[in-house]
């Protein structure tokens, strides 16, 4: 029974999650998403690494990008696809349903311009996000850019407690409505440095744990 | 000895938080001195689960590979979609397997079968999934027996410890939820709380000697073995008439809630409370029916059933010979690679979220497949690591009655299964 109810819970989550996390995050996440979109250049090469219902890479494609996402969830790629036809952008939005793991095998070396991905990266643990910031790098094309925007945990050791305390309370809702417990990133500028990559922006929003990071791949 | 007191107080934690998602570590654990040629396991990254296994495997060398299942045990996170094929290819490939073992082969947990695609494992890292024995206890057995099941590691069991667990952790979740009760009426709820953990304590420590649930038949053995037991009190302690019936009815509510909860999505059984309602037992809706011209004779829905529902001939296709057993856990169906599966009840639960197209499956027409009911109840014996129908036997008994099932229309015509939404494919 009280799994029963659970399972008939996450049928709906969905068509529920753009809504969902635009509550969580206080609608932060919208004005993160023109952020990032915004950064775009005409005519680049996207990939949108876990791109959800497909939010993000729409409004990479207005500010004149041809964007890929990746995703594994087939209930979110459904969702993807008819936001995609409601947007009529079938032309430069391609979907590929495979792990983020196996980015090599889909992208040839110095393929892409910019590599962009929200609430995702926090639902990796540390040796995955190596693994995928290593083959990022090898894909994107030298002066590419990767842009990446999660919650991470804060820097500042006051703000460090008051947030676990935050995440606590937080825990139920939280995993209420996502289904996901999720685990904001530790160091995340760190892990994308290590990968290989020039950290060139890292913007902060007041009141807030959400982190966005710009790296560059210089020539090597 | 303190090391032995926090181990023993973790573990207590964690039974009675058994409901709750405790995400542990990812990646590959070395267990002992393990080489090149040392066995690899598959595990969800449970923390509960990573602890036992990483007991039970401490006398061998050995790795664990401990891949996403978003912090829940393997069985629920592999139905609802959240240990899938691409989790079990990302820890292959994040952890750089293939360049620490020669081998090429992972034995994996049975329970994770309905969620995992093993086809697609290998065809995308060259690593074959072996199904090792459902039960982590069994494994030291497992490994000493050169890697091959015994008949009772194939499937499912609910023994004594496992059913005390599930008692502790699933009164804690009602408990939880009475709490705010208690600032209301105190003494209400916490008796009922003792008496929430009390009757999930008998109900599953008298599993074995209470009746089967036909009928209601375990469910009002239970109640009125309960209600009994209230009496005695009253009559000892000569309780007024209105407190009696406010116990006698907190009694029912819980034994009720405790027999609803059975309907639930575990390895035991799995219903809908609608059909325990109407029918009062726990079997499941799915009754699977397997078309023998489709069917390859690769059996792997055998290797990876729990419940010993197919068995395969002599010579020829895989059978279902035990379908009123089957707790719908569909692992049968993710692992058929021949679409050969189809559905006599037509009705299904659908709580199984990693197959796609899934609808299609289970209300599509099987009239071409009445001949094969004549296998169901057939006799049946282990060999090679599979149940096979005996032949032998079945021809010894003569003339057995054919088996009448009943026919029910399909819902909708039959379509095509789309699988390739499963697989890894660009589309626009």
């Amino acid at each position: 029974m009280l799994m029963y109810s659970w399972m008939v819970w996450v049928e709906y989550a969905p068509e529920r999650y753009d809504v969902s996390v635009k509550l969580l995050t206080g609608g932060k996440i919208d004005r993160i998403k023109n952020t990032i979109a915004s950064r775009m250049k005409q005519g680049d090469q996207v990939l949108d690494i876990g791109c959800g219902t497909g939010s993000l890479g729409l409004k990479c494609i207005e500010h004149g990008a041809t964007v890929t996402g990746m995703d594994i969830s087939e209930s979110m790629l459904k969702e993807c696809r008819r936001n995609i036809a409601k947007a009529g952008r079938e032309d430069r939005f391609t979907i590929i349903k495979d792990s983020v793991t196996n980015l090599k095998k889909h992208f040839a070396p110095s393929s892409l311009d910019v590599i962009v991905s929200t609430m995702v990266v926090g639902e990796l643990s540390k040796p995955y996000l190596e693994h995928i910031f290593r083959e990022c790098h090898e894909i994107l094309k030298p002066g590419g850019k990767m842009l990446i925007a999660d919650e991470v945990w804060p820097e500042g050791r006051v703000s460090r407690v008051l947030f676990r305390v935050v995440m606590t309370l937080m825990w139920v809702p939280q995993f209420a409505i996502l289904r996901r417990a999720f685990f904001p990133v530790k160091d995340l500028k760190g892990v994308i440095e290590a990968a290989g990559f020039e950290i060139t922006e890292k913007k902060t929003w007041p009141m807030s744990t959400f982190q966005l990071i710009e790296g560059v791949k210089r020539h090597v | 000895m303190f090391e032995w007191i926090t181990t023993k107080l973790y573990e207590t934690f964690h039974v009675f938080f058994r409901h709750f998602n405790f995400p542990c570590a990812l990646g590959l654990r070395r267990i002992g001195n393990p080489d090149a040629n040392s066995p690899v396991f598959l595990s969800g990254n449970y923390t509960l689960t990573v602890h036992r296994l990483m007991k039970v495997l401490a006398p061998f060398d050995c790795y664990l590979l401990v891949a996403n299942s978003k912090g829940s045990n393997v069985w629920c996170a592999a139905g609802m979609n959240e240990y899938n094929e691409y989790d079990v290819i990302d820890a292959i490939n994040v952890t750089g397997l293939k360049d620490v073992v020669a081998g090429r082969r992972i034995i994996a947990p049975p329970y994770a079968a309905p969620g995992i695609d093993a086809e697609e494992v290998t065809r995308q890292t060259g690593f074959k999934l072996a199904w090792g024995p459902t039960h982590l206890d069994d494994l030291p057995a497992y490994i000493r027996a050169n890697y091959r099941r015994s008949e009772p590691m194939t499937l499912a069991q609910f023994g004594f410890l496992d059913r005390m667990e599930q008692a502790l952790s699933t009164a804690l979740v009602y408990c939880m939820t009475l709490f705010p009760v208690a600032f209301f009426y105190p003494q209400y709820a916490l008796i009922s709380m003792g008496l929430i953990f009390l009757l999930h304590l008998t109900w599953f420590a008298f599993w074995d000697i209470l009746p089967e649930e036909r009928r209601w038949a375990k469910t009002l053995t239970h109640l009125g073995v309960s209600l009994a037991g209230l009496a005695g009190v009253a009559w000892y302690t000569r309780m007024p008439a209105e407190e009696v019936g406010l116990w006698a009815a907190t009694l029912t509510a819980i034994v009720l809630l405790i027999s609803l909860d059975g309907c639930g999505s575990s390895t035991i059984y799995k219903t809908t409370p609608k059909r325990w309602l109407k029918k009062g037992d726990y079997r499941s809706h799915f009754e699977p029916i397997i078309d023998p011209v489709k069917c390859t004779s690769c059996y792997d829905c055998i290797y990876v059933c729990p419940k010993g529902v197919l068995a395969r001939l002599a010579k020829g296709p895989a059978v279902s010979v035990r379908p009123d057993q089957c707790i719908e856990c569909l692992a049968c169906v993710k692992a058929c690679h021949d679409d050969a599966f189809y559905n006599t009840s037509q009705e299904w639960k659908g709580d199984v979220k990693s197959i796609a197209g899934l609808e299609t499956i289970m209300t599509r027409d099987w009239q071409h497949l009445e001949a094969e009911t004549r296998w169901i109840g057939a006799p049946l014996k282990f060999q090679g690591q599979t149940l096979v129908v005996d032949e032998q036997a079945l021809a010894a008994d003569g003339v057995r009655p054919v088996r009448t099932v009943q026919r029910r229309p399909a819902l909708r015509n039959p379509e095509p299964k789309i699988d390739d939404a499963n697989r890894a494919e660009a589309s626009y």
